[in-house]
């Protein structure tokens, strides 16, 4: 008795902690985005930071970056990871421990090497912004993989493969129409990862001398702190609300009935957006 | 409903992983319309087997035939085969009906055609009524019933069943099998039923073919594997039986507790030790008195109801083991533990012909069983 009594107040301590270090900061940068000394609540900032004419196209751009950032990864991994996982398990260990490696590398370390190694070779890659495209895969790597390795472990992918087969569909078709559709929740997992990544990330960008959208934070926090404030945390909570959005259609889904694989739940996804909090 | 009867065989199938043989030299034919059970313990190369068939593994030798169809270079998605497998194989983001409707929809047939022959397929496996159900949603008999009727709709020339019952209660396995019998009838398809279950593969099939370490080792009428079991391996792999010694006393006549029984000796000459194999029910026992003291009498250690027949444990002095002995159980209920019985060995055709193999042959084969 005594023992569950101590045990559910160490979990109720524990939430509370944890909770205050996730609330207090965005607390202190909505309370200082969102108001002026003299006025109180006020929106100036942030209109001031939207109107900007860095914004608009820096965001657009931003968001193009991560979506071709997670088109990209899912070319790469998805049949990659499929093939491993039906054909080739015993090499499994040596790929996951490959994924890990933009983690241990530096990020300033890898533009440094690119840097050198396209301005020798083919100096024109890194003038298009797209060029960021191929770094970004590199950077979400390890959070991607991990995603969808987890889905595909939480499916039995060797006997559905079999069994669509043996009902004579053609490998392409299993992909399609078996394989994609039971990997959706972890498909939703590693988009929405690559999205916030990119959507934060501001080292490479910089580093690089591409215009983004951590970059426009940067710049604009360093007049305007409280419209970078602002700005920050509404990419925060909109982050948030998206992530809720389709944890909540997921689980809608799942109570209705079909199976939903329990893939990770992306609700670590915010936290791992470092970037955007500097500038605030 | 269209009939396919299709007949497969196996030609000298060999296939090893790596330095171990799974399939040594497998020949094996399964008659059109038939259903053929292959039994076998774990670990035999069952599972193996049907994939060769299905085209899942490629032999290292052989051929396989469907008809006159060679199939062993043919993908399994261009063999015209139908599988369930032991547990969870439904598509789980689609319906039961999605599940049994997919491989119409593969065929490219017409969405109302292949919704109603859903149906009529759930029908026939009584779950009319869930059709709109994921796959998560239906306990695990009722998902082998979709997976069975998705197996059947697209009409496969050959049915390989991969231990469909294993996963399931005692209960709903034996209500299944009925039912994947009357269906597999009505259908009329060659079926292969994988199974380490004898009773599974005794009650369901026609033949079965009973596998040890990569072979084949009798194929036959489950009453032909019982009656007139071809190896020792055999003998003890399917049914209980009774490991009794026996000296061999003239041609063809074997003395067995005391008791003088005309059996093939196979080259034994006279006074060599054999063992003999009796099954439990082709023994019978006596009432003996206090003072009888011979090899065949013995005390009643134990005594088991199971229904209509009862098993008894008799302990004789000559014998390493206890055997047993069924008998039925009016008969048996005359009986109680301590009673000194006499055994008596029941009719001599019931002696399986297995009897001529040396002992330790015997012993070797029971560890392969267990
Ligand atoms: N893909 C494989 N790779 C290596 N060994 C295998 C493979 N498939 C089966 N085996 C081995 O072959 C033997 C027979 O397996 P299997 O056919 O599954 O037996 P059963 O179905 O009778 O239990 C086992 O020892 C198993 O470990
Ligand atoms: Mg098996």
């Amino acid at each position: 008795m005594s023992g569950a009594g101590s045990r559910s107040i160490v979990q109720g301590v524990v939430l509370v902690v944890a909770g205050l270090l996730f609330a207090v900061p965005l607390v202190a940068s909505a309370s200082f985005g969102f108001t002026l000394p003299a006025e109180g609540f006020t929106l100036t900032p942030i209109a001031d930071a939207v109107a900007d004419s860095g914004f608009g196209p820096q965001v657009l751009q931003s968001l193009a970056l991560a979506l071709l950032t997670t088109i990209a990864s899912f070319a790469l991994l998805i049949p990659t990871l499929v093939w491993l996982h039906l054909r080739a398990r015993r090499w499994l260990p040596i790929a996951e421990a490959l994924s890990v490696i933009p983690f241990v590398v530096p990020a300033v370390a890898l533009v440094n090497g690119a840097n050198l190694a396209f301005r020798l070779t083919v100096p024109g890659f890194l003038t298009s912004v797209y060029s960021l495209v191929p770094f970004y895969v590199i950077l979400t790597l390890p959070l991607v993989y991990r995603a969808l390795d987890t889905g595909l472990r939480a499916i039995d992918l060797n006997t559905l493969v079999t069994a669509s087969a043996s009902l004579g569909s053609g490998p392409i078709r299993t992909f399609f129409s078996i394989i994609l559709p039971n990997l959706r929740p972890a498909l939703l997992t590693a988009a929405l990862l690559s999205f916030t990544m990119v959507l934060g990330e501001y080292v490479l960008a910089t580093l690089l001398l591409h215009n983004t959208f951590p970059v426009f934070l940067v710049q604009i926090g360093q007049d305007r702190p409280r419209a970078a404030a602002a700005l920050s945390l509404i990419t925060i909570v909109g982050t948030w609300l998206m992530l809720s959005a389709f944890t909540g259609r997921g689980l809608a889904r799942r109570r209705r009935g079909p199976a939903a694989p329990d893939a990770a739940v992306p609700v670590v996804a915010p936290i791992l957006n470092p970037d955007v909090r500097i500038s605030a | 409903m269209t009939t396919t009867s299709a007949e497969v065989t196996l030609r000298s199938i060999q296939k090893s992983f790596g330095r171990q043989t799974v399939l040594n030299d497998v020949d094996l034919t399964i008659r059109g319309g038939e259903l053929l059970a292959v039994l076998g313990p774990s670990g035999c190369g069952k599972t193996t087997a049907l994939r060769v068939i299905a085209g899942l593994e490629r032999p290292d030798h052989g051929t396989v035939h469907i008809d006159n169809d060679d199939v062993t270079h043919r993908r399994i998605d261009k063999r015209g085969i139908g599988i369930v497998f032991q547990a969870y194989s439904l598509f789980p983001h689609q319906t039961a009906a999605e599940n049994v409707a997919y491989g119409l929809r593969v065929r490219g047939t017409g969405r109302s055609s292949r919704e109603a022959r859903a149906a009529e397929l759930l029908a026939m496996v009584g779950l009319a009524d869930h059709g709109s159900k994921y796959p998560q949603q239906l306990s695990g008999g009722q998902q082998q019933r979709v997976a069975l009727a998705r197996a059947i709709a697209i009409e496969p020339r050959v049915l390989l069943l991969d231990e469909p019952l294993s996963a399931l209660d005692a209960q709903v396995r034996v209500q299944l099998r009925d039912e994947i019998r009357r269906i597999q009838y009505e259908m009329g398809t060659t079926t292969v039923l994988v199974t380490h279950d004898q009773e599974e593969a005794l009650s369901m099939a026609d033949r079965v073919a009973v596998m040890r370490a990569g072979q084949v080792e009798q194929v036959g009428t489950p009453h032909e594997v019982y009656r007139r079991p071809a190896t020792a391996f055999v003998s003890s792999f399917i049914g209980v039986v009774n490991r009794l010694s026996g000296r061999v006393v003239g041609g063809d006549r074997v003395l067995v507790l005391g008791q003088g029984l005309t059996l093939s000796t196979a080259g034994h000459s006279v006074g060599h030790v054999i063992a003999v194999l009796v099954r439990p029910e082709h023994l019978a026992i006596q009432r003996a008195d206090a003072s009888a003291a011979d090899a065949a009498t013995g005390v009643v250690t134990a005594l088991t109801l199971r229904g209509a027949i009862s098993s008894l444990t008799v302990l004789l002095p000559e014998l390493p083991d206890t055997i047993r002995v069924d008998l039925p159980s009016r008969e048996a209920q005359d009986f109680t533990r301590g009673d000194r019985v006499r055994v008596i060995v029941h009719a001599e055709d019931a002696l399986i012909d297995a009897s001529a193999v040396p002992s330790a042959a015997v012993r070797a084969g029971e560890r392969a069983a267990a």
